[in-house]
């Protein structure tokens, strides 16, 4: 993790981290190793630029998303008497 | 919920995915389907590196908000790391102190009380865990912080590293305090108080119950005597769940 750039400022351009991608998905498509410089390089394309969004202090944007069961719920409702904490995650399927 | 606080995930997985998921990890609380990422974007954390047209643009750069009832992030965490697992979070921990309920262990070592927790009972390879130690010290007695003199030994709390490939523990600022029959002013700790941080799990580990080890070193002292140093070596049970690469949970 980079405390040295600031958010949002990237440091690989789009079509280095774009062929790491396909690099990395071809080779896992192809059931191939993928060695550990390339592993690096493919941790550091996915996490450049990172942006972390609301700061501390702001009010997050309001929404009304469906659940596992389809039951659909809004910010609020979603709500504690003490607040929410709300896990961004990549996916639960990989 | 936890504290009043109750949580929920955001991914771009279909429900047909994430009612999988939550099954087969025993989730109860909702896990809501972005599937288009409208919300990711919304949020300004769509990750931008992800080409187009790969399954995997629409990802989020993971992380996560602790939100007041109004709706203001009053804390967030977010780590460039590649395994996040919807599970109780490094920020509760921080802020409360107390999180699964017995994912924990007790030391009385005489006048000091230390409670070690970590944030979870289970736990992939190369997952982070949030990790607190509460002390409680009889009145009366201390125990040191740093820097200090030789000759008296400060407070720690260290993971050995079998399972662990990194940790860091954050001791609150200690009270400087003149001891007049010693003719020093010391670094102390009193009554109660908190270190936070994590424990980042090594990679490959064998799956199944495990052990989390390590050594609590301390010395208590009154403004009169100091007793011996010591060094209490403490567990906690851990389950190391295997990765399930997706391929094969379908």
């Amino acid at each position: 993790m980079s405390t040295s750039t600031a958010e949002g400022v990237a440091t690989m351009d789009q079509m280095t981290k774009a062929n790491i991608f396909h690099e990395v998905l071809k080779r896992r498509a192809a059931g191939e190793n993928v060695d550990s410089a390339l592993w690096n390089d493919f941790v550091i394309a996915q996490n450049d630029a990172l942006r972390t969004g609301p700061r501390v202090g702001e009010k997050v944007p309001d929404f009304a998303l469906s659940d596992q069961n389809g039951q659909e719920h809004s910010l609020q409702q979603l709500m504690g008497p003490k607040g929410l904490l709300l896990v961004f995650v990549r996916s639960a399927d990989w | 919920m936890r504290n009043g606080i109750n949580v929920a995930s955001i991914s771009y997985d279909s429900r047909e995915i994430l009612d999988r998921f939550a099954d087969q990890y025993h989730i109860t609380y909702p896990m809501l389907s972005d599937h288009d990422s409208l919300i990711i974007r919304k949020f300004g954390i769509l990750n931008t590196n992800v080409p187009p047209g790969t399954r995997f643009y629409g990802i989020p750069f993971p992380g996560q908000y602790l939100l007041s009832p109004d709706g203001t992030v009053r804390d967030k965490l977010f780590l460039p790391d590649y395994q996040t697992r919807p599970t109780a979070s490094e920020i509760l921990l921080r802020e409360y102190g107390i999180p699964a309920a017995d994912a924990g262990v007790t030391i009385t070592a005489e006048d000091v009380q230390v409670r070690i927790v970590i944030s979870d009972k289970r736990a992939f390879s190369g997952q982070r865990l949030g990790a607190a130690v509460n002390f409680k010290i009889a009145p009366g007695w201390h125990i040191y912080g740093e820097p200090l003199p030789a000759g008296y030994s400060p407070t720690s709390v260290k993971f050995d590293d079998d399972l662990v490939a990194s940790q860091a523990l954050e001791f609150p600022q200690p009270k400087q305090v003149k001891f007049e029959l010693l003719g020093e002013t010391l670094p102390v700790y009193q009554g109660e108080f908190r270190a936070t941080g994590y424990v980042l799990f090594k990679q490959k580990l064998p799956a199944g119950e495990q052990k989390l080890t390590g050594t609590l070193n301390c010395q208590e002292c009154n403004d009169k005597i100091c007793k011996l140093p010591q060094s209490v070596r403490f567990q906690i049970p851990i389950k190391i769940d295997p990765y399930v690469p997706a391929a094969a949970r379908k």
